[in-house]
């Protein structure tokens, strides 16, 4: 074989990477250009060149062009998460001295926020062996001490306690920062400015020095808490806005919302909640696992909980992307659709709360103003014009934050789902969302409660107390069911071809459930739900190659 | 209007003479830059679906050279205004650091003068 034949063979071989629809777009244009830019008498790829490819291929399969900022927003987490993965786990190490598990894991991650410091080429491959150490060791430890995993009190006489129920909490955290963190490596190039570096250096260092010192017991670990954690969204999210107000760019924004991700589990991490109250997912959690507030059982739910909503956003970002690839390239639409799905979704959970908190004679001034203000922000703003609607969002964020950050209402709202929900809001503000879509999904949004409430008998909307525990296969249906009947209206109004990415949410749907059966240990039912999940994603490849097949006999 | 990146704003200038195709203004950058800016096709294709996104750029027509597709770009109205109104930027940008620069050496060449005659003025003692 002569090499420049050899080469091309190789670069087509790359260039599937990309998705088929876009290879068949440039493809051969892409490959007359690699072609063009090779030296003489070059038989392999150059690394730089597969290295773009492979992550302008994989940012293509994930639609992430079509939301503009996206990139951008990417390669700002991308740094900031692998030095939250490495401030935790080198603090639950230190919280838990003897424990030779967590050092691994501590020393695994250090090493990757070196080499992203000192030696970026091996990047890569630390975060990965640092994910990889991680599961490693959480499993390990948890075979050792997961049946004495009980609740301890987390202050006592004065002196922190050893955390030793909180340990999968705290590595679920880390575990989806550094997922956070490979995915933006494998998809942008992390620019690694100075800056940069010295920022997240700082971070890790604050962060370590801070565990060292309530280790110490000098300063208070509620305090740290009350102080560093627990605001951080908020932080980040007015950051956001300020910067989205001052520079028009909606990067920062799409960082806050990936960096917001794993907050549900900074919640379950330190939410100290004196009861239980009926909104508080977390509590509910904790109501569920007697034994355990911190046990498996929560903390799968609360992963497959942020797992399941990001599932959603991609799914909804790649089905627009994957009509996209055909027509012509339109991300604003994409964006706006997306927010007009969250604008409804936070009309229906807002109205349905406060409908239940008037119900049961809970009239707060407070109450009204988290639950109605973004219920009428949602209801009114597609009718706005786009200044006035910038700044009703705005108002309506700035009320749910400061009622619910304050001290009395804190355990009220689902503080961290409306968080992210509203920061999709605060994105997508500047776009004029369809009004009909926005009832659609909050009438979906609404569907699906009443679908789950009815088959699980809870009393709760949504996610009724004891819920995990009542799994049953009419429970699996009316999930199917309940997200097709969010996507109907979805895919009604917008005349959309097959929605491809909805197939997958109900598999990341169904898969959700299946963690839960694995939990309970009822095989049977959990053999059933895993085939259904590989027939659904069977059936969506096999959709997918079907239309395909049909376009291209028209066309 | 934000200020256009420089790879951006060297594909634009790039394309703002006669239609290229993709290893055409992988050359043409690496010239206006001086060889500052290498691109690649993993960074140059996804710019161009930007632009093509973003109505600054358009495909013009295709060629079939030594059975290689190759498809010419060439700049919209759009794309020239974008690009006219960032030069317009940069040369403003540049017309007053000029200024401030000749006032400078003007006053440097004045303080000499002025330090010859006087050294008690320096700011060391």
């Amino acid at each position: 074989m002569r090499p420049d034949e050899e080469l091309e063979r190789r670069y087509r071989n790359l260039l599937r990477a990309y998705p088929r629809g876009y290879r068949e777009h440039r493809g051969e244009e892409m490959l007359a250009t690699l072609m063009e830019t090779a030296r003489p008498g070059q038989t392999r790829p150059d690394r730089q060149d597969v290295a773009e490819i492979l992550r302008s291929g994989l940012r293509e399969r994930l639609g992430m062009h079509c939301a503009p900022g996206l990139v951008a927003g990417v390669t700002i987490a991308g740094p900031v998460c692998l030095a939250v993965a490495t401030a935790i786990a080198v603090a639950t190490c230190a919280f838990n001295p003897g424990e030779v598990g967590f050092a691994v894991v501590a020393g695994a991650w250090v090493l990757a926020a070196l080499a992203y410091l000192a030696v970026p080429r091996v990047l890569g491959w630390t975060i990965g062996a640092a994910l990889i150490v991680t599961i490693g060791a959480v499993a390990v430890v948890y075979a050792r001490l997961g049946s004495r995993d009980i609740y301890r009190p987390y202050w006592q006489n004065g002196r922190p306690m050893v955390f030793v129920g909180e340990y999968r909490v705290q590595y679920a955290l880390t575990l989806v920062c550094g997922l956070i963190a490979l995915l933006s490596f494998l998809t942008v190039h992390w620019r690694r400015s100075t800056m940069e570096q010295v920022a997240v250096a700082a971070g890790i260092a604050v962060a370590v020095a801070d565990t060292l010192l309530v280790r110490a017991g000098t300063i208070d670990a509620r305090l740290l808490w009350t102080v560093f954690v627990r605001p951080l969204p908020l932080v980040l999210l007015v950051a956001g806005v300020v910067v989205v107000a001052v520079r028009r760019t909606t990067a920062v924004l799409w960082a806050g919302l990936l960096l917001s991700v794993p907050t549900p589990l900074i919640a379950s991490w330190g939410s100290f909640a004196p009861q239980p109250t009926r909104w508080n997912f977390v509590v509910e959690v904790y109501a569920v696992a007697p034994l355990s507030p911190f046990s498996l059982t929560g903390i799968s739910w609360l992963a497959a909980t942020v797992a399941l909503g990001a599932a959603f956003v991609v799914a909804v970002i790649v089905a627009d992307a994957h009509r996209r690839t055909m027509a012509p390239r339109d991300g604003r639409a994409a964006l706006a659709t997306l927010g007009a799905l969250a604008l409804g979704t936070v009309a229906a959970i807002c109205g349905l709360l406060l409908a239940d908190t008037v119900y049961h004679g809970d009239i707060a001034l407070g109450s009204l103003a988290t639950l109605g203000g973004p219920l009428a922000a949602a209801v009114v703003a597609p009718f706005l014009p786009a200044r006035l609607r910038r700044a009703v969002l705005l108002l309506a964020l700035a009320g749910v934050l400061t009622v619910s950050y304050s001290e009395r209402l804190v355990t009220i709202v689902p503080e961290q789902i409306v968080v992210v929900v509203l920061l999709l809001v605060i994105a997508t503000a500047e776009l004029r969302p369809n009004p009909r879509l926005v009832g659609a999904a909050a009438l979906g949004a609404v569907a699906v409660g009443a679908a789950l409430n009815w088959f699980t008998q809870g009393t709760v909307w949504l996610l009724p107390t004891g819920w995990p525990q009542r799994v049953s296969l009419p429970v699996v249906g009316g999930v199917v069911i309940a997200f097709a009947v969010w996507w109907a209206p979805y895919v009604l109004i917008r005349a959309e071809r097959f929605p491809v990415g909805a197939l997958f949410a109900f598999a990341a749907g169904l898969l959700w459930l299946a963690l839960h059966l694995a939990l309970a240990g009822d095989s049977p039912r959990l053999i059933a739900v895993l085939l259904v999940c590989v027939g659904g994603v069977v059936a969506a490849r096999l959709v997918v190659r079907w239309r395909r097949r049909a376009v291209a006999g028209t066309g | 209007m934000t200020p256009l990146q420089e790879p951006t704003f060297l594909v634009l200038a790039a394309l703002a003479g006669e239609p290229l195709y993709g290893y055409g203004i992988i050359q043409a950058v690496t010239e206006l830059s001086e060889g500052r800016v290498e691109l690649r096709a993993g960074t140059l294709y996804p710019a161009l679906d930007r632009l093509t996104a973003d109505g600054l750029v358009e495909a013009a027509r295709e060629e079939i050279v030594d059975g290689r597709l190759r498809r010419y770009y060439r700049l919209t109205d759009a794309g020239a205004d974008r690009l006219a109104a960032d030069v317009e930027r940069q040369r403003r940008n540049a017309e007053t650091a000029a200024a401030r620069l000749a006032a400078r050496t003007a006053q440097s060449s004045t303080r000499r003068r002025a330090g010859r005659a006087a050294p008690a003025l320096n700011p060391g003692a």
